[in-house]
């Protein structure tokens, strides 16, 4: 295999696999305590080994979404799942008919400002402010979202096995609108930026080590530079730290540990490079993704970023890449262009504008196709892990998915009846291939649930009116 | 600056100059009813400033439950008034701007940093910064002749390279060690392969070394705890022209710096700023990445309406039309505040006349008369009016919020969740202002709405796309109204043009512009709130600017204040 080579399904067996992923991504259960909150699970207990978080704003077509049978993929949304029926737990409310009740399933028991993704994985108490600036402002809250707190823990306990990168995080659109869209966030409450382009994922993931156009592209010569480049910015921090303030210190020790985090995966991937036969290939989706400036700014380049980022993930599961990623779907709220737009249906409106329906027919027809467009691309992401080969089964099958939004109905953006679902085979730890009806519940037990289905204890998670301390009982298989 | 946001992160909430809110349809009563205004946390208590009546907040005011009130601070006598400095990292902006004042690479390669000025990186964020110092060594190895001090045949043109570079890429100069660090460096590249590598490799780590990314203000030897002292040499160097053209010194100011004493009193200061004022590309340059800021453009690559006709080209050349509209003013010799809200002409290009039925043209942007449809300077430019609307339908709310936040400094909470929405489709024998002015009977809604509406509903001669209009949906417009709670903007309008003629020479406007101005210099964000050790400086600025409105003066009004040209000693923090 060369490192050019694009990843195929067919291409693909265990021994492959076997041979690409090393020991990276098989190191569980976890042996190792964790600092703080953290702990590991030892034990044989069932585990999953990856977890993606999906994110999609402005509500769903309540009508729509909701199964309305003991099958999780009975609904006009949700069908397009339905080959993975036995791997769709529906986080449902009780519903009277096809609408949610209210105040029930998952609830805010207070009422975030509206479209505040920031709350989604965090469960801060903190709500962004809608943006004048998002090229410039920082949004930031007061502490990690759960995909941190999990990526941090799996880094730890991996050890020398972990993987390269801690998290990838993808965002389709991520900036735009009026409303920050940032659901990742490490312990300081920063936000962590997202890759937003084909370009930067192929450079990152696929041909990290040199960019086009590079003097002498060789790996072993990119790695000889990267080499004396490092060890120039180590000595240039080391003196630097002698000669100022104590909170300036903090800023650039922080900015070391990224530049070593980004040093040392380089290096590896430069090593891997100089090694073609441990390389994994760049997905062949990214040449199909346009990036002229109309298909940018009308939203047409999402219909192929979109499965791009899905099969990267793949590949970065299944590489040994990374263990923790997530993508989310435009911004939310509306602003100059509305969110996101998917131009190839027909009609060029912005999720946020139909996602306020009114109940009038044509725009619940535009909502309810995007919203099954949505559901298509997790199809997608499912179809990619299912293909590849693992422990007996597939990668779907160590895999968790859990597809969440900010909002309920999307008329009316409410609070409750959140539409998340948790999909895949996840290690065999949650009861898949159910709708559940739940009273009114803190969406907080569901990413302490996640974090323990990773295997990762979160005694307390949240801050303010959204802190909880337990798990959503009932979940585990 | 980052503990600074962490305290404060519950009351940036209620920061909402928002041009492209859409759904702020009910901001919370109790953030326009309550004691807003005591100026505590954006604003200082300028023209107009404190509680307005009937609980009403005033300029510079800000929602309430923010925390205890300040006390008023004296601003005469005593020592200078400082706060202790941070780390600031370059701009976008910035970083291209000086790449390209460096090394004479262009192409915006900072285009996808992302974050700002108090940004701390992440490792996706230090890897695109090695990438793009990467691809902007290569290109800069590939024209050596534009930026190089010698000739690579040269004897020692590497210790050449390594002086020169060096000290402007540090914005000083560097030490022995640093030297010898950098000629490890070049060394290596040259021991690989060849002289070219050696400055390739030497470019690569100098543009992502802490001292090139960040403007430090190291403690000085000596300092004492809670000491108020000059900043001069060459950090003051970096502070004026990162200010004054969001880019490096050149090499007067570096000459300026390194003198005995340099830039340490006034004099010297303005002396330069005189100067500077006087480079005007590179003035322009600073004065284009303010205005970028304050009417943030870059939102404008979302930008999108149900318009076949508004293209990409379209959108880019609104863009650049609103920059170079209120930028080119300060190409006269005594551009006025007064000019910018006033006029009705416009630098269009042919595919903007083209679509405002104003004749045709080529690429290039000249002044264009829009007359006769009651546009009063850039707060009804046609790109202004378009990014505060929605893709279907204009929007006064949104247009509102950019007059109370961005022209009057005050703060409104954001509309609580699950409130009734505004139909985004044109309804026929229906207003927009109806559907607006139905929607603040709520009481929920009704205690924001009362500051929101009015300048909101001024604008509405202007559509989605910054079209001039006198019906909507076959209903003729109303676009009086009645300010509150906005300092010498009060009072009752008949129609939305009276209000519009009023910005210019508002003092109340024009204290916001200045204190906005004010923190761009110190914070690289219009927004941020003033801090308590600059108040008297703001104070003293909006007084002035609010008499003179000179915008050239503006920039050496902030230069010149205590706040810019002093610092608290960091060894107090």
């Amino acid at each position: 295999m060369t490192s050019n080579r694009p990843w195929t399904r067919t291409a693909r067996t265990r021994r492959d696999f076997i041979k690409r992923i090393g020991s990276a991504a098989l190191a569980l259960p976890f042996l190792e305590g964790f600092d703080g909150q953290l702990r590991a699970q030892v034990g044989n207990a069932k585990r999953s080994k990856f977890i993606v978080f999906l994110y999609t704003n402005d509500g769903v077509h309540n009508r729509n979404f909701w199964p309305t049978s003991a099958d999780p993929t009975s609904s006009p949304t949700l069908m397009s799942l339905a080959p993975y029926k036995d791997k769709v737990l529906v986080l449902g409310p009780k519903l009277n008919g096809t609408a949610p009740m209210g105040d029930t399933g998952l609830t805010y028991n207070t009422r975030p400002g509206q479209h505040r993704a920031s709350i989604c994985l965090s469960a801060s108490r903190v709500g962004l402010p809608l943006n004048d600036d998002q090229f410039r402002v920082v949004n930031k809250i007061d502490g990690p979202s759960i995909d941190y707190v999990i990526a941090e823990a799996l880094q730890k306990a991996d050890g020398a096995n972990a993987s390269l990168f801690p998290y990838l995080h993808f965002g389709i659109h991520p900036i735009g609108g009026d409303t920050p869209s940032e659901i990742n966030f490490d312990k300081d409450g920063q936000p962590i930026p997202r890759m937003a382009s084909a370009e930067e994922v192929t450079k990152r993931l696929f041909g990290a080590t040199v960019a086009p156009g590079a003097v002498d592209g060789d790996a072993a010569s990119a790695l000889s530079e990267h080499t004396a480049v490092t060890d120039f910015l180590n000595a240039r921090f080391a003196s630097l730290k002698g000669e100022i303030g104590a909170h300036d210190l903090q800023a650039i020790d922080k900015h070391l540990t990224s530049l070593r985090a980004f040093e040392n995966r380089r290096a590896q991937l430069l090593a891997r490079r100089s090694n073609p036969g441990a390389a994994c290939g760049l997905p062949g989706s990214a040449a199909k993704v346009p990036t002229d400036e109309t298909s940018v700014r009308t939203g047409a380049d999402t219909q192929f970023l979109a499965p791009f980022f899905m099969q990267s993930i793949a590949t970065a599961f299944s590489c040994g890449m990374t263990r923790v990623a997530s993508v989310t779907f435009g911004y939310p709220g509306g602003g100059g262009a509305g969110g996101l737009r998917m131009p190839w249906l027909g009609f060029t409106d912005a999720q946020h504008s139909v996602s306020h329906h009114g109940n009038g027919a044509e725009k619940l027809r535009k909502y309810g196709a995007m919203n099954a467009w949505t559901v298509s691309q997790v199809k997608l992401l499912l179809d990619e892990l299912a293909a590849v080969p693992m422990a007996g089964g597939t990668l779907l099958d160590q895999t968790t998915v859990y597809l969440f939004n900010r909002h309920g109905d999307g008329n009316g953006h409410t609070n409750f009846a959140l539409p998340n679902v948790i999909l895949g085979g996840t290690g065999g730890y949650f009861k898949t291939g159910q709708v559940l009806a739940l009273p009114k519940t803190s969406p907080t037990k569901v990413l302490i649930s996640l974090a323990n289905a990773m295997g990762v204890d979160v005694p307390t998670f949240g801050s303010g009116a959204f802190v909880d301390t337990t798990p959503l009982p009932g979940l585990t298989a | 600056m980052q503990r600074d946001r962490q305290k404060t992160a519950t009351s940036r909430l209620k920061s909402a100059p928002v041009p492209l809110l859409s759904c702020l349809v009910g901001l919370l009563v109790a953030g326009c009813q309550g004691s807003i205004g005591d100026g505590r946390d954006r604003a200082s208590s300028g023209p107009g400033g404190g509680k307005g009546p009937g609980g009403l907040p005033s300029p510079g005011g800000q929602a309430p439950g923010g925390g205890s009130q300040p006390q008023p601070m004296a601003c005469t006598g005593g020592k200078p008034g400082a706060a202790v400095l941070r780390a600031r990292m370059l701009s976008p902006r910035q970083y291209d701007n000086t790449v390209e004042d460096l090394l004479k690479v262009g192409g915006n390669p900072a285009r996808n940093f992302g974050g700002g000025a108090d940004t701390q990186l992440d490792d996706l964020g230090a890897e695109r910064r090695a990438d793009a110092a990467a691809a902007i060594a290569r290109q800069a190895v590939a024209q050596l002749d534009k930026w190089s001090p010698c000739a690579p045949t040269a004897a020692d043109c590497k210790q050449q390279i390594i002086d020169t570079i060096g000290l402007r890429a540090f914005r000083r100069p560097i030490t022995a060690t640093e030297r010898m660090q950098m000629t490890a460096l070049f060394d290596a590249g040259v021991k690989h392969k060849d002289f070219t590598t050696g400055v390739r490799w030497f470019l690569t780590g100098v543009l992502q070394s802490p001292d090139f990314l960040y403007q430090f203000a190291k403690p000085a030897a000596g300092d004492q705890p809670g000491a108020i002292r000059a900043i001069s040499g060459y950090e003051m160097a970096s502070r004026l022209s990162y200010f004054v053209w969001d880019s490096m010194p050149d090499a007067e100011l570096f000459a300026a710096a390194g003198a005995a004493d340099g830039l340490a009193d006034a004099a010297s200061v303005q002396k330069q700023l005189g100067r500077m004022l006087q480079d005007q590309p590179r003035f322009l340059r600073g004065v284009t990445s303010f205005y970028s800021h304050w009417l943030a453009t870059e939102s404008f690559g979302e930008l999108a309406r149900d318009d076949k006709a508004f293209t990409s080209d379209l959108v880019n050349a609104l863009s650049n039309s609103l920059l170079l509209s209120a930028t080119e003013l300060y190409s006269t010799p005594a551009p006025n505040i007064s000019s910018l809200f006033s006029g009705q002409s416009y630098f269009l290009n042919g595919v903007l006349r083209t679509f405002y039925g104003k004749g045709t043209g080529g690429a290039d942007f000249a002044a264009t008369e829009l007359p006769g449809e009651g546009r009063h300077g850039i707060l009804t430019h046609p790109a202004l009016m378009a990014q505060l609307a929605r893709p279907q339908k204009t929007h006064p709310i949104n247009r509102g919020l950019f007059v109370r936040g961005k022209l009057l400094c005050q703060e409104l909470h954001p509309p609580p969740g699950e409130i009734e929405q505004l139909p985004e489709a044109p309804v026929m024998g229906v207003t927009t202002r109806e559907e607006v002015a139905a929607h603040s009977k709520n009481p929920m809604c009704a205690g924001c709405h009362l500051l929101l509406d009015p300048p909101g509903f001024a604008l509405e001669s202007f559509d989605q796309v910054g079209r001039r209009r006198t019906t909507e949906n076959g209903r003729p417009l109303d676009t009086a109204g009645e300010m509150v709670a906005a300092g010498d903007l009060d009072g009752a309008f008949a129609m939305g043009e009276q209000l519009l003629g009023k910005f210019g020479a508002s003092k109340t406007v024009r204290g916001c512009f200045a204190q906005e101005y004010f923190q761009f210099a110190m914070t690289g964000n219009v927004t941020a709130p003033v801090q308590e050790a600059d108040h008297c400086s703001v104070e003293r600025l909006k007084d002035s600017f609010a008499a003179s409105g000179d915008l050239k003066g503006l920039v050496q009004l902030v230069a010149s204040s205590d706040s810019f040209r002093f610092r608290l000693s960091g060894a107090a923090q």
